[in-house]
């Protein structure tokens, strides 16, 4: 009987001791806390009810239920700014994948120079922003440019870049294409991971370069592939910058991404409810591609960790 | 002692956070009564050297009226958004500048701005001093029948010339009966191309105010500028004005491309020495003062049909909730009022005053242009539906610049959607 009691002020003790962890955790975190809960979780969720406000920022907001869900259905800007994004994320995403992949194979030789070029890939990530988008106005420009004088002396005449409908799309995905060193740096740690017994299993069965790259690097490698294609997929869906430096949304629209038409509607045209339910279609589709990557994963993804019945 | 001391570390970090939230938010506006001046905060935008002045007309004021303390907050880049953010947030700047065409009817639409009437008419002195406005000016304020700002800066577009290129020419420069079809003649034997490359290295003429050849030629926007039904663009004057704005560069080839302008914009082209004419507004003159390597001048506008410029100003406004609107129009009227307008002036930073002034500063062969040309100013409608109206009409300019459609076509898609966005609200 006193053994029971003793057992349980200890337990209380022990209960009271936990508790008091949990809110030292707590307190310690509470910056973090309070600023997400702050900036981030709260105007999430007031992004909700706002989406069913008509609400122009200074006056106060009109409930209006789902009609600006119902008015993007037949806002033919919304599709082409989905048209716009999609084509984006289907031309970018796999090119960039490939490109960075592929830089990270070469560099991950030992040979001299490997950290001199790993850096210069690596450069264009630290720079940013809107000097960079001014920058790659000028080297499209199609008069004075430098990509069309490179391709006038090969003897192609470039095409207008920025000012052609056909081309203005494909040139954002060029300017996509030089931060490839981000995910670059990624693989490479991905790759020096992958154990040596590997590859010389493959020598002594007598294959060659190709067969190591498929055999061995690449599914060892999926499960980086496997991250770096979702936050491929997250990122070129919101892209911005690029869009407003460069040709905001023109010409005629080729360009106007989603996220840039998310910025017109709330900024400039003043339709906050508009533009939150924008954001809100926005998330569910990146939240659709994301499970379904998530889902085939089982097909492609190899942990090494994971032990396979049979 | 170890969880109190934990504890304790815990409520430190949460007391500490707590304490940086409440001072990085902002306070919200209080009346502020040091004693017993006024303070009233002022949001302006402008480059560093531009706020010396500003910095002059504030202290001139506060000079002249020492109860009211200035506060000024100076916006480099985003002044739209910071200052949407202040009213959204409820701390909304007493008084602020917003241009007339692109800003001032969207913020009056939605009750953001102070109206000025009953302000104004209590005010003796300023019923006087009202006629000495120049019409076009003191009308950019007025949105739907009533006054929301006073404009302090009034800039007509005028012909600048490049003296220079015009000598080695052995052509007499523009004088202010020039017609448009005189500007072509005298800009197609300025055009030249030096490097032999197919290009262009010279131009004859360059304009910036695409709606001005639309009124050039007798067409307008819209067919009533304060109650607006339908877009005027597809008229035949609206789009001879367009199609003008084609042939020079690919009928009479003497503008640059779109290509050229989006490397080097018409004010740069003249500035470096690289075009005869230009159409642009009288806001350049400073900046080209510092021209040395030739000499130029400006003229009246070319006339079309009917001789006209296209106007910009800035006005100062009131907001809406301000705790001290008599305050903010004395403010108001005093950056209208001849003392601010003669401290711009002699900086540099305007031409024409917005008022008749007793001194007229002595007009140059730089600045006789702008003068010529406020006479005719004109300026674009105000338009509550600012953005989205010009997201319909630029892009369709565009093509219009790269000779993908004749001006019919691109006046008829501008003016349908135009339409559509006039006829939403």
């Amino acid at each position: 009987m006193v053994s029971k009691l003793i057992d349980g002020v200890q337990g209380k003790a022990r209960r009271r001791q936990r508790l008091f962890k949990s809110l030292e955790g707590y307190l310690y975190i509470s910056p973090w806390l309070i600023g997400f809960l702050v900036f981030t979780a709260i105007p999430l969720l007031s992004s909700i009810w706002i989406s069913m406000t008509e609400w122009n920022l200074f006056s106060s907001p009109t409930f209006v239920g789902t009609d600006n869900y119902t008015k993007l259905w037949s806002d033919p800007l919304f599709w082409q700014a989905l048209k716009v994004t999609g084509k984006y994320v289907l031309a970018s995403v796999p090119l960039r994948l490939v490109i960075g992949f592929s830089i990270a194979v070469l560099l991950n030789n030992k040979l001299p120079g490997m950290g001199f070029f790993r850096t210069i890939f690596y450069l264009p990530n630290v720079t940013s922003g809107v000097a960079v988008s001014l920058l790659w106005l000028w080297i499209f420009n199609p008069e004075f440019g430098v990509l069309n004088a490179i391709l006038a002396k090969v003897g192609i005449a470039g095409p207008a870049w920025l000012l052609s409908e056909t081309w203005a799309l494909p040139a954002i995905v060029i300017t996509s294409l030089w931060t490839v060193g981000g995910s670059m740096i990624i693989y490479l740690a991905g790759l020096q991971g992958i154990p040596s017994q590997l590859y010389e299993a493959v020598d002594i069965d007598g294959g060659s370069w190709f067969s190591k790259l498929t055999n061995v690097t690449i599914p060892m490698m999926t499960p980086i592939i496997f991250y770096n294609l979702i936050m491929g997929i997250i990122n070129s869906f919101q892209v911005f910058t690029d869009a407003y430096i460069m040709t905001n949304g023109g010409p005629h629209n080729a360009t106007l991404f989603y996220v840039l038409y998310l910025y017109k509607n709330a900024f400039q045209y003043f339709e906050m409810g508009y533009a939150s339910a924008l954001a809100w279609v926005l998330f569910l589709l990146i939240l659709a591609f994301t499970i379904l990557v998530f889902k085939s994963s089982s097909l492609w993804v190899y942990y090494e960790s994971e032990v396979k019945k049979g | 002692m170890r969880k109190v001391r934990a504890l304790f570390g815990g409520g430190l970090v949460l007391v500490i956070i707590l304490a940086l939230l409440v001072a990085g938010c902002g306070t919200k506006q209080t009346a502020s009564n040091s004693g017993d001046k006024v303070k009233l905060t002022f949001l302006c935008w402008g480059s560093t050297a531009n706020m010396e002045i500003r910095k002059d007309v504030v202290a001139e004021f506060e000079r002249t009226h020492p109860h009211i303390e200035i506060e000024t907050i100076h916006v480099p880049l985003n002044y739209e958004e910071k200052l949407q953010t202040m009213i959204a947030g409820g701390s909304a700047p007493d008084v602020f500048w917003l241009s007339p065409t692109n800003q001032m009817p969207g913020f009056a639409e939605k009750g953001v701005l102070l109206e000025l009437d009953s302000l104004m008419e209590q005010d003796a002195q300023f019923q006087q001093e009202k006629d000495n406005y120049y019409e076009m000016a003191y009308n950019s304020g007025s949105y739907k029948g009533k006054q929301f700002g006073l404009p302090w800066i009034y800039n007509p577009e005028t012909l600048y010339y490049n003296k220079q290129i015009f000598a080695s020419a052995g052509l007499s420069v523009p004088d202010a009966d020039f017609t448009l079809d005189d500007v072509i003649e005298v800009a197609k034997k300025l055009a030249k191309d030096t490097t032999g490359d197919g290009r262009l290295d010279q131009y004859g003429f360059a304009a910036n105010e695409w709606i001005g050849f639309v009124w050039r030629f007798g067409g307008s926007l819209l067919d009533n500028n304060d109650s607006p039904t339908k877009c005027t663009l597809d008229q035949p004057e609206a789009i001879a004005g367009l199609q003008f704005l084609q042939d020079l560069v690919y009928k009479h080839n003497v503008s640059p491309s779109l290509a050229t302008n989006k490397a080097l914009p018409n004010e740069e082209l003249f500035l470096t020495g690289k075009l005869g004419m230009m159409a642009g507004s009288g806001y350049f003159i400073p900046k080209y003062k510092t021209i040395k390597a030739f000499d130029w001048g400006t003229t009246n506008m070319p006339a079309g049909k009917t001789k006209v410029s296209v106007a910009a100003s800035t006005l100062t406004v009131a907001s809406a909730t301000t705790k001290h609107p008599q305050e903010a129009w004395e403010f108001i009227k005093f950056y209208g009022g001849k003392t601010a307008q003669q401290i711009c002036i002699d900086a540099g930073i305007a031409t024409v005053p917005v008022l008749s002034m007793a001194s007229i500063p002595e007009i140059t062969e730089h600045t006789q242009g702008v003068f010529q040309a406020a006479e005719v100013g004109r300026m674009m409608p105000a338009l509550a539906n600012y953005a989205r109206i010009m997201d319909k009409i630029l892009p369709k300019l565009d093509y219009l610049y790269m000779n993908r459609y004749d001006a019919t076509k691109v006046a008829q898609d501008m003016t349908k959607g135009v339409n559509e966005v006039l006829n939403q609200k």
